[in-house]
């Protein structure tokens, strides 16, 4: 069985928002919320200040805290990795909403907690995420964890570093930061 | 932090008709217990204690209804029979429909032996989801493990309070206790919260800096209306806006 996640360049990213801009169209997310969205962080290096641009979406955690909190099982976790929301069951409590600890997830205006779902429907038919596919310098990296030989352990294996938000939450987001331009890690984080 | 490109999707999600329901299930839950409690000692006024509590469950669960951006798929909770353990609304759903059931049934059927227990448990299942709910989310370091004790303990308060104010002769013994107890921990929060990890910290003055005064004011008010036994309605009033306020808060700044 495959264990989906992500990777994403910090070093590559240059903050273009085609990702966010892809999601949106692909997804037809409706006006004022976002799947998809770019923090810009910005600190004092020791010579020149130091720029971050950090793509932010759902990470589908291995422990998802919105999983549980569910009262109808409207949002799960599928074997394959992917947290998804089934919008027939939801009853738009907000509970997951606010359990999120990266402010992943919102309501869809027509009454159910929508959220990033990595392009679950292009999975199926074997492409990769919109923001996947769009980003123009290949900051973002989609892969199998049990793939030994993909892209994403590549990735992974060749980077300086890699980082993951909140790790003292023990979530395990499954979206890995890598090569973080700040030399602390990652921007806004606990070191 | 110099910009964000987009709209973080979260916000303030609980707002609105939903610090209402904050405020009605703690009056719902609190007014159950007291009416089991009225129950058990066998006092005149139980029947209509009880009819009350379950008026402010019917309301608390139309103004769930009212503030769902779902409606049509409300009742889901019920009608698939959904129990999730670790969900406490979960919890408090079956909390809410239970106390109604229970406090009519017991209204009518007074001598009925297995509802009296039943209610008490049910009435402190609704008592406890709130603190429980807020307290379930590890990234908000506001809803710490204290809210699981506070939340009941003001719920209790505003029960208490309702009936000081509309029932000037009942509950005068346990007012003052009720009072103090919720003042006070709703004095030790901040303090709790002051010396807990950074995330604590931040979040406390994050609701210090924006309604602060507030916050001891509702926490003051609470206090002060334990100084009153002899004057209900100043009593009760104050409990009641001093419990409001601090829940609402809380609930408020938490998310």
């Amino acid at each position: 069985m495959a264990r989906y996640a992500m990777a994403i360049d910090l070093g590559a990213c240059v903050g273009c928002a085609a990702c966010a801009v892809a999601c949106v169209t692909e997804n037809q997310v409706p006006p004022g919320v976002t799947r998809l969205w770019i923090r810009e962080l910005e600190e004092e290096g020791p010579t020149h200040p130091q720029v971050e641009f950090r793509p932010e979406q759902c990470y589908h955690c291995e422990n998802p805290p919105c999983v549980p909190v569910c009262p109808t099982g409207a949002t799960y976790r599928r074997a394959d990795g992917l947290v998804l929301v089934e919008a027939k069951k939801c009853i738009a409590c907000g509970a997951c909403v606010v359990a999120c600890p990266y402010d992943a997830r919102y309501l869809h205006p027509e009454g159910y907690a929508d959220k990033c779902t990595l392009c679950a429907h292009r999975l199926e038919e074997g492409r990769v995420p919109a923001c996947v596919e769009t980003c123009p310098t290949g900051a973002r990296v989609f892969g199998d964890l049990e793939d030994e030989s993909g892209p994403l352990k590549a990735a992974l294996a060749a980077a300086r570093r890699v980082d993951v938000r909140k790790p003292h939450l023990g979530t395990e987001p499954r979206l890995f930061y890598l090569n973080a331009p700040l030399s602390r890690g990652l921007g806004g984080e606990k070191a | 932090m110099s910009g964000v490109y987009g709209v973080p999707p979260s916000g303030e999600v609980w707002h609105g008709l939903t610090l209402v329901h904050f405020f009605l299930v703690g009056l719902a839950g609190g007014s159950a217990f007291l009416a089991a409690l009225s129950r058990h000692r066998g006092e005149g006024t139980a029947r209509n204690l009880l009819l009350v509590a379950a008026l402010f469950v019917a309301l608390d669960l139309a103004v769930l209804w009212l503030e769902s951006p779902a409606r049509f798929r409300f009742t889901h909770l019920w009608l698939f029979a959904t129990f999730r353990p670790a969900s406490a609304i979960s919890w408090g759903a079956w909390g809410l429909a239970a106390t109604l059931v229970l406090a009519l049934a017991l209204a009518y059927k007074p001598q009925n032996r297995f509802l009296l227990p039943l209610l008490f448990l049910s009435s402190l299942v609704v008592l406890a989801y709130p603190g429980m709910l807020l307290s379930e989310n590890p990234g908000r370091p506001l809803w710490d493990g204290f809210v699981t004790g506070l939340m009941p303990l003001t719920g209790l308060a505003l029960a208490v309070a309702f009936w000081r104010v509309f029932l000037p002769g009942s509950l005068a013994r346990l007012a003052t206790p009720v009072f103090f107890t919720a003042g006070l921990a709703a004095l030790l929060y901040p303090w709790e919260l002051l010396h807990g990890d950074a995330g604590e910290r931040a979040a406390w003055a994050g609701l210090w800096q924006e309604a602060g005064l507030l916050y001891l004011a509702g926490t003051l008010a609470l206090v002060l209306a334990g100084l009153f036994p002899k004057r209900p309605g100043l009593s009760g009033g104050l409990a009641l806006l001093g419990s409001a306020l601090v829940r609402s808060l809380i609930v408020l700044f938490g998310q």
